[in-house]
């Protein structure tokens, strides 16, 4: 109570439009000038812009609406009601975990702040590749500009924490490039629970940032209303209708909602955007609906340190080394960052049992974690993953695990190895249920190398969803146009990271960010039939 | 260390074996009537009483060393997990909720429990080698399904374990800063 709850503050004096469709007890339609579904990176950005330009906006979350009293830095508390599927989401075949938020304001809510522009090589490589015109470093510059001064994005001015010092420390002995990592944050603690959902409003998620803004000027906001289907008329959406879950996140009410507006925009994110389209069946006469998935797949060693770490205090993600992001050869190329590792994370990575289990988690006071995240969706033997609909019309990623991810897999556990041993590791273990701590590095390595490469064995994870629903030049290989416009419908326009035809090679929020400030700007503009203006 | 441990060629049969009769018990139990689709007691969401006394007796097992051996202790540390991992299993998505109610129904019914994991007393009255065992098995199967199974089994576990702030005091965990001022929650 120390800290001021400023949304449920905010709320009672601006008098804003909130409503749980949990508690409705009849049937509803609603209407308004621009539909939104979902309130993350890309719906918050969205919601703040049409907003402002005088359009009536209601925001569709499926997720609950959750504020800083009730963010209590508790993993058990936060997993259930802040990540899709209680934090248990995982690719088709179980292989890899995804961690994404679900609730009002996305994985914004939950993620580590990290803040990067999209790389210039990235954006060059949608023009060259994909024919995404508008998206040059040079247009999209103004857009991250502004994005950095909303949401107060700056280098991290502290100390990092040891974790963090660590990779740093590394980087040094091995003549690597590292450097400091850009946080949305506005007075930050550097307590280290980003992830829980920060207790401090500190974090500039959309929750306390866009989401405000809009429910300010007079948007409204439905929580605990999933989109079920968009209706299809002729070249154009007719309704989004949605239904009521219930206060235990998951269990239909029954009621049902539908929401009727000039135009709509998604912005689900990546896996759920293509869910609602292929449960709509969306025209998609190319079969392009889902296709190319990146997530950026994650690797993680973990190291003994000789000195107390504490992974779990302290801003997660300080320092970063892109040291093999872009190599001269055609391998993947991934980024070097730590995880934050609190007790159930640490508990649940180890992939040990028994006493072995039990001498892990004691010694988590000296344990560091860097992790590794792999540049997917740049090579023809990385096309990304496919979403499909399970048997009750969910979505689900089936995302293939090729040599060449393999190849880069394993070359970034001995990069990592290289790197935890040169900052003075006692003992590394890359994560795989074949692995032990190793002593030294000659060990460490021959082990890597002979690690089965077998689903379930290696532990692989994924924080970033992206694609699914990729902007591009060419109607016969693009869901959308590089104004985020569906190509069947005029008046639906797809803004979030499910639009990005690669991965980022960075953590995206950013990234996000600046594409839905230009997209939603210029739909803005076209809604209100103003002259387009440059940023 | 571990006891008896298959090699990887007869495990593998096995698992062929098993599959088969995993779909078989699957059509038994449904046309017999003996599949327990409800739970009995109101205050599980997902989990069955079969479910929990196969959880009440791997957790020792998988949490060796950390689990308390006091009888009393053990009664109320089952509590607390078996609270996490059921509202976890109620998260979970349709696709991974069928894959985890397989995995229970392999494991709780005799004859693919035995041949899976060479456990074929009840849960309640398998040793400790036995479990450890079947762990190890698991664990070490060249057939990804069982590693699955595993990793399924073990991350519920950790999770519903190391999330319990009684655990922290042992692994050096102060738990959270600043607890007084930014800790809004009733204390449960």
């Amino acid at each position: 109570m120390a800290i001021p709850d400023i949304f449920k503050q905010r709320a009672q004096s601006e008098n804003w439009d909130l409503n749980d469709a949990a508690t409705l007890t009849a049937n509803k339609t609603i209407e308004a000038d621009v539909i939104i579904i979902g309130t993350g990176a890309g719906g918050g950005v969205s919601a703040e812009v049409l907003s402002q330009a005088g359009l009536k906006v209601v925001m569709i979350e499926e997720g609950g609406l959750h504020t800083s009293d009730d963010f209590n830095m508790d993993e058990l508390e936060a997993l259930p009601n802040l990540y899709q599927e209680g934090g248990t989401r995982s690719t088709k075949d179980g292989a890899i975990n995804i961690l994404q938020g679900r609730a009002v304001g996305g994985t914004t809510v939950v993620n580590w702040t990290s803040s990067f522009r999209t790389p210039a090589s990235t954006l060059n490589h949608w023009k060259k590749e994909h024919g995404v015109s508008g998206f040059s470093p040079e247009e999209m510059k103004p857009y991250f500009e502004k994005m950095e001064q909303r949401l107060n994005v700056e280098k991290w001015a502290m100390a990092p924490n040891s974790n963090n010092d660590i990779l740093k420390r590394g980087c040094e002995k091995n003549n690597w490039s590292w450097s400091v990592i850009p946080r949305n944050v506005s007075g930050c603690w550097d307590l280290g629970y980003c992830g829980t959902g920060c207790p401090t409003n500190a974090k500039q998620s959309m929750l306390v940032t866009t989401v405000p803004e809009a429910l300010k000027n007079g948007s409204s906001l439905y929580y605990r209303c999933s989109a079920d289907k968009l209706v299809f008329s002729e070249h154009k959406v007719e309704s989004v209708e949605c239904i009521a879950i219930g206060k235990d996140g998951k269990t239909p009410t029954g009621i049902k909602l539908s929401f009727r507006a000039k135009h709509i925009v998604l912005s689900g994110g990546a896996i759920n955007n293509p869910g609602l389209l292929l449960r709509s069946k969306a025209p998609d006469p190319h079969n392009l609906i889902g296709k190319r998935t990146t997530i950026h797949p994650v690797n993680i060693n973990l190291a003994t340190m000789p000195d107390t770490v504490n992974p779990f205090y302290g801003a997660p993600q300080s320092i970063y080394s892109d040291h093999f992001q872009w190599p001269d050869n055609d391998e993947m190329g991934f980024k070097l960052e730590v995880p934050p590792i609190q007790p159930v994370m640490g508990g649940q990575i180890a992939g040990f049992h028994g006493v072995k289990l039990t001498e892990t988690m004691k010694n988590l006071p000296n344990l560091q974690g860097t992790l590794a995240l792999m540049r997917d969706g740049f090579h023809e033997q990385s096309q990304g993953g496919t979403v499909e609909l399970d048997s009750t019309g969910k979505p689900i990623l089936d995302y293939p695990i090729t040599d060449y991810l393999w190849k880069a897999l394993r070359k970034a556990h001995h990069v990592m190895a290289e790197l935890q041993f040169a900052a003075g590791a006692k003992e590394v273990k890359p994560l795989h249920l074949d692995a032990e701590f190793y002593k030294s590095l000659a060990e460490c390595k021959t082990a890597i190398d002979t690690l089965p490469q077998e689903l379930f064995r290696q532990r692989i994870m994924t924080a970033h969803l992206m694609g699914g629903c990729i902007m591009g030049g060419d109607e016969q290989s693009s869901v959308i146009n590089s104004q985020g416009q569906f190509r069947h419908a005029d008046n639906l326009t797809i803004i979030d990271g499910s639009a990005f035809p690669t991965s980022i090679g960075a953590n995206p929020q950013l990234s996000i960010y600046a594409l839905a400030l230009k997209q939603s700007s210029e739909l803005a503009n076209f809604l209100t039939g103003k002259l387009a203006v440059s940023a | 260390m571990y006891g008896f441990v298959m090699d990887r060629r007869s495990f593998l049969k096995l698992g062929f074996a098993s599959s088969t009769a995993l779909t078989a018990v699957g059509a038994t139990a449904t046309l017999s009537g003996c599949s327990e689709t409800l739970p009995e007691n109101g205050d599980w969401r997902v989990l069955k009483t079969q479910d929990r006394i196969m959880f009440t007796a791997i957790a020792p097992v998988m949490l060796k060393g950390s689990y308390p051996e006091d009888p009393e202790a053990q009664k109320i540390a089952i509590q607390k997990i078996l609270t996490v991992i059921d509202s976890v299993i109620f998260s979970l998505g349709p696709h991974n909720a069928k894959q985890m109610s397989d995995l229970f129904m392999l494991l709780n019914f005799t004859p693919t429990r035995g041949l899976t994991t060479g456990v074929w007393s009840k849960w309640e009255n398998a040793s400790e080698s036995e479990i450890e065992n079947f762990i190890v098995k698991w664990r070490e199967s060249s057939l990804g399904l069982f590693n699955l199974g595993f990793n399924g089994i073990n991350q519920l576990l950790t999770a519903a374990w190391y999330g319990q702030k009684e655990t922290w005091s042992d692994i050096g965990y102060p738990g959270p800063p600043y607890a007084d001022v930014l800790i809004t929650k009733k204390t449960l």
